[in-house]
C-alpha cells in the first residue's frame, strides 16, 4: 500500500511541501506557526496529519490552498503541487487550480456551503470551467456524485437548501462538491469531528471508496488517532508547528520513536485495554509560539529529556526506510 | 483482559439511591392543534424522552450514550428542571423536587449542578474567572460569604493557579476553560453533577486531565455523576453504569462491563463497532450502522430501530419490544437480542 517515500521519484508526489515556515503577525509579536515543515503526498495515497490543537495542522492545509489569513506569510520553503511551484503563483493561476485539481473539505460544512442557494445550483456553480458541458449534463453529473456519496433521490434534493439537511448529509454534500471535479488532491480538515461515530464511520468509508474509484490523493487532518489508523497510509505528527515524526501508518502506530508520538498514543483511551479510572495525560503545556524554546520543542514535557535536548535542536533521524523522527534519542542510539 | 481491573468497586458511600427516575416522558410542542389537524399529523408533539427509568446510586457514575437526537441532553435537562416533564417521576433523595414547582425548588438547584458542553461559550466573555466561579453563590443569595476565599478554594480544588482569578475566558486554553466549568459546577457542593459531553472537542492528552479531575472530585466530595456523551472509549474507563439511548428510549442499560462485554441490543453492538480502532491492523471493512436516526416527528412503528437494524424481522416492524431483563442490572428492549436472555 504505502510506498516508502525514498523510493518515489519526485513526479510521483502530488504534493511536496519542503522546509515550509509560516509566520503570523500578531499585536504581541510574530508567531511562528509552522517551522521548517516537510511533507510529501505520494499520488493515490492518504496522508494523515495528526496533532493537537495549535500544532499547525490547519495552517498547513490553508497554506497549500493559498487561503491563509492576511496576517500570515510564508517566510521560507516551497509548496509544489503536481511538480509545479505554488508559491509566487498569481491569484488567478491559483484560482484555476483550486476547486478543480486541488480541493478542500472543512470541519463544518455550513461554512463552505452557501446558506441561501439551493445545493443543486451550488454544484452547477462549481462546474463553471466546463464550457463544453450543457446545463443538463452538469446537472446529471452533480446528481450522480450526490448519489455516489449516499444522498438518496438526488434530483429532488438538489432544490433544497443546506439547512434542510442533517449534519451528516451536509458533510456528504460538501464531500461531493469537493470531489466533483475529480481533484488530484483532496484536503480534508477534521471532516468528521462534528458527526456521530456512526456517521463518522460512513464518511471514512466514503473517503476510502472515492480514493479507490478516482485515485484521489487525500491529505487527511485529524486529532483522532483512531481515524488516522483507519484511513491513512502515511502519518505525519505535528507538534507546536514542527513535524516531530513521520512514517508509514504501521511505523507510527506500532513503532513510534518520538516520545511525543508515544505519549499521544498512550493517552488514547481506546488503546488502553484494561479499564482504568486514572487516565494517562501529557503533563505540562504546549510551548508558547511567541517564545519558541531553544532546543527540542517537546523538551519541557518529555519524559526522556536530557541536557542536549534543552540546548540543541534535534535533526530528523531516520528510524526506518520511510520513517523519520526529530529526536536526539535516535542519535544517541546510533552513536552508542 | 485482566480480571482484577474489570472488577467494579463501588465507592464506600455507595448503596443508597440518590436519584430515581421512573417512566420519564418529555415532549416538545411542534405546532398548535389546528395546524396539526390541517396537516393531518397524528402527533403535534415531539417525544424527546419516552418511558425512561433508572436509578443512580450515590457516589457512582452513569453514562448516557447515543447519537445526536437520541434525547440524552434533553433527559439531562429534564432532570435538572430546565425542560418541563410531561409524565413520570424524578425522585431525588426520596423527594419529588419537580412536582410542586416544575422548574425545581431552589434547594434542588444547589444539589444538582450542570456542566455544559462548550465551556468557552458557556462562560460569559466579559467576566473574570473569579466572578464566574463565585456567581453561583450570588445567585443563591450567599453573596455574604467571603467570595475571594471561595474563589481561592475552588481554583485550588480544580488545580488552577490562584492568579487565574483575574483572567477572562478568552485567555484560557480549552482544558483550563473546562476546569473553570468544573469549578462552577462544584461551587455550591452539589450531590449530583450532570455533565453534558465533558470532554468533547478536547485533545486526548487534555481529555485525560479533565476526567482524572472529575474522578478525584468524585472520590473527595462523594459526587454522583450523570455523564452525557457519545465517546464510548471514555465511558468504558469512567462510568459504573451505562445506558444506551435511541430516539428517546433506553434500548439497553446495565453495568458498563455488561454493556461492553455482553451487549444484547444490535444498536449497542453497532455503536461499539463504529468506534475507530487506533490500530492500522484492525481496520473495519464494512460500516457497522448505516443511515441516520429517523426524524422524531416520524417515529417508526414497532421497534424504532428496525429501519437501521441488520437483524430486523417482520415482528420488529409491528410490535414494540418490551423490556427484557438479562440480570438484575442489565435490561434491553429487543425481540432478537444478541445474547441469550434467561
Amino acid at each position: 500500500m504505502a510506498l516508502p517515500a525514498s523510493s518515489i521519484a519526485p513526479a510521483a508526489n502530488v504534493l511536496e511541501v519542503q522546509g515550509l515556515s509560516v509566520r503570523f503577525r500578531t499585536p504581541r509579536g510574530p508567531v511562528l506557526a509552522l517551522r521548517n515543515v516537510s511533507v510529501e503526498v505520494p499520488r493515490g495515497s492518504v496522508v494523515g496529519l495528526v496533532g493537537e490543537s495549535g500544532s499547525g495542522k490547519s495552517t498547513l492545509a490553508l497554506a497549500v490552498m493559498g487561503l491563509m489569513s492576511g496576517n500570515a506569510s510564508i517566510t521560507e520553503g516551497s509548496l509544489r503541487f503536481a511538480g509545479r511551484e505554488l508559491l509566487g503563483l498569481k491569484p488567478h493561476e491559483l484560482r484555476a487550480l483550486r476547486g478543480d485539481r486541488l480541493s478542500m473539505v472543512f470541519q463544518d460544512p455550513m461554512t463552505s456551503l452557501n446558506p441561501v442557494r439551493a445545493i443543486g445550483l451550488q454544484m452547477l456553480d462549481i462546474q463553471y470551467r466546463e464550457r463544453s458541458l450543457s446545463l443538463a449534463e452538469k446537472r446529471r453529473k452533480a446528481a450522480d456524485m450526490l448519489r455516489r456519496v449516499g444522498i438518496p433521490d438526488p434530483e429532488r434534493q438538489m432544490g433544497r437548501y443546506p439547512h434542510e439537511f442533517s449534519g451528516g448529509m451536509r458533510q456528504r454534500i460538501a464531500i461531493a462538491m469537493g470531489v466533483l471535479e475529480r481533484p488530484e488532491l483532496l484536503i480534508a480538515d477534521e471532516p468528521t469531528t462534528a458527526l456521530d461515530v456512526t456517521l463518522e464511520a460512513q464518511i471514512i468509508q466514503l473517503l476510502r471508496d472515492l480514493r479507490r474509484e478516482f485515485n484521489t490523493s487525500i491529505l487527511f487532518i485529524s486529532h483522532n488517532l483512531g481515524l488516522i489508523a483507519e484511513l491513512c497510509d502515511i502519518v505525519v505528527v505535528l507538534y507546536a508547528g514542527e513535524v516531530v515524526e513521520q512514517g508509514t501508518v504501521r511505523d507510527i502506530f506500532h513503532r513510534p520513536r518520538h516520545p511525543y508520538t508515544q505519549a499521544l498514543l498512550e493517552c488514547d483511551p481506546a488503546r488502553i485495554a484494561e479499564v482504568h479510572r486514572e487516565l494517562p495525560t501529557i503533563t505540562g503545556d504546549v510551548p508558547n509560539l511567541l517564545r519558541i524554546p531553544t532546543g527540542c520543542v517537546f523538551a519541557a514535557r518529555c519524559p526522556s529529556v536530557f541536557d542536549r535536548c534543552r540546548v540543541e535542536q534535534p535533526a530528523d533521524y531516520p528510524a526506518g526506510p520511510a520513517h523519520l523522527a526529530r529526536c536526539h534519542l535516535l542519535a544517541e542510539r546510533r552513536d552508542g | 483482559m485482566a480480571e482484577a481491573a474489570l472488577q467494579e468497586t463501588p465507592p464506600a458511600a455507595a448503596g443508597e439511591m440518590l436519584l430515581e427516575v421512573e417512566n420519564l416522558h418529555v415532549r416538545y410542542r411542534m405546532m398548535g392543534p389546528i395546524r396539526a389537524k390541517l396537516l393531518q399529523l397524528p402527533n403535534r408533539f415531539l417525544d424527546a424522552v419516552l418511558d425512561v427509568s433508572f436509578r443512580l446510586r450515590r457516589g457512582t457514575t452513569l453514562a448516557l450514550v447515543g447519537e445526536s437526537g437520541s434525547g440524552k441532553s434533553t433527559l439531562g435537562r429534564a432532570i435538572t428542571g430546565l425542560v418541563p416533564i410531561a409524565g413520570g417521576q424524578v425522585r431525588f433523595e426520596g423527594r419529588e423536587p419537580l412536582k410542586i414547582n416544575p422548574r425545581g425548588e431552589k434547594s434542588y438547584h444547589r444539589d444538582v449542578a450542570m456542566m455544559f458542553q462548550d465551556p468557552v461559550s458557556s462562560l460569559s466573555p466579559r467576566r473574570t474567572v473569579r466572578s464566574l466561579i463565585t456567581e453561583p453563590f450570588v445567585i443563591h443569595g450567599l453573596g455574604g460569604r467571603d467570595l475571594d476565599a471561595e474563589a481561592r478554594r475552588l481554583l485550588a480544588l480544580v488545580g488552577l493557579p490562584r492568579d487565574f482569578a483575574g483572567r477572562y475566558p478568552h485567555q484560557l486554553s480549552g482544558g483550563q476553560a473546562r476546569r473553570v466549568g468544573v469549578a462552577r459546577a462544584v461551587a455550591l457542593s452539589p450531590k449530583l453533577i450532570i455533565a453534558d459531553e465533558p470532554t468533547a472537542g478536547l485533545d486526548v492528552s487534555v481529555q485525560g486531565e479533565i476526567l482524572n479531575l472529575m474522578t478525584r472530585l468524585q472520590r473527595e466530595l462523594g459526587l454522583t455523576y450523570l455523564i452525557i456523551t457519545h465517546n464510548l472509549a471514555v465511558v468504558r474507563h469512567v462510568s459504573d453504569e451505562t445506558a444506551i439511548m435511541y430516539m428517546g428510549r433506553f434500548v439497553e442499560q446495565g453495568t458498563t462491563r455488561e454493556i461492553f462485554e455482553r451487549a444484547a441490543h444490535p444498536y449497542t453492538a453497532g455503536l461499539l463497532a463504529a468506534q475507530p480502532h487506533p490500530d492500522p491492523d484492525k481496520r473495519r471493512e464494512e460500516v457497522p450502522l448505516l443511515g441516520e436516526v429517523p426524524s422524531l416527528a416520524r417515529r417508526p412503528a414497532g421497534c424504532e430501530f428496525h429501519t437501521r437494524c441488520p437483524r430486523a424481522q417482520p415482528l420488529c416492524r409491528q410490535q414494540r419490544p418490551a423490556v427484557h431483563r438479562v440480570s438484575a442490572s442489565h435490561l434491553h428492549r429487543c425481540h432478537f437480542p444478541l445474547i441469550d436472555t434467561p
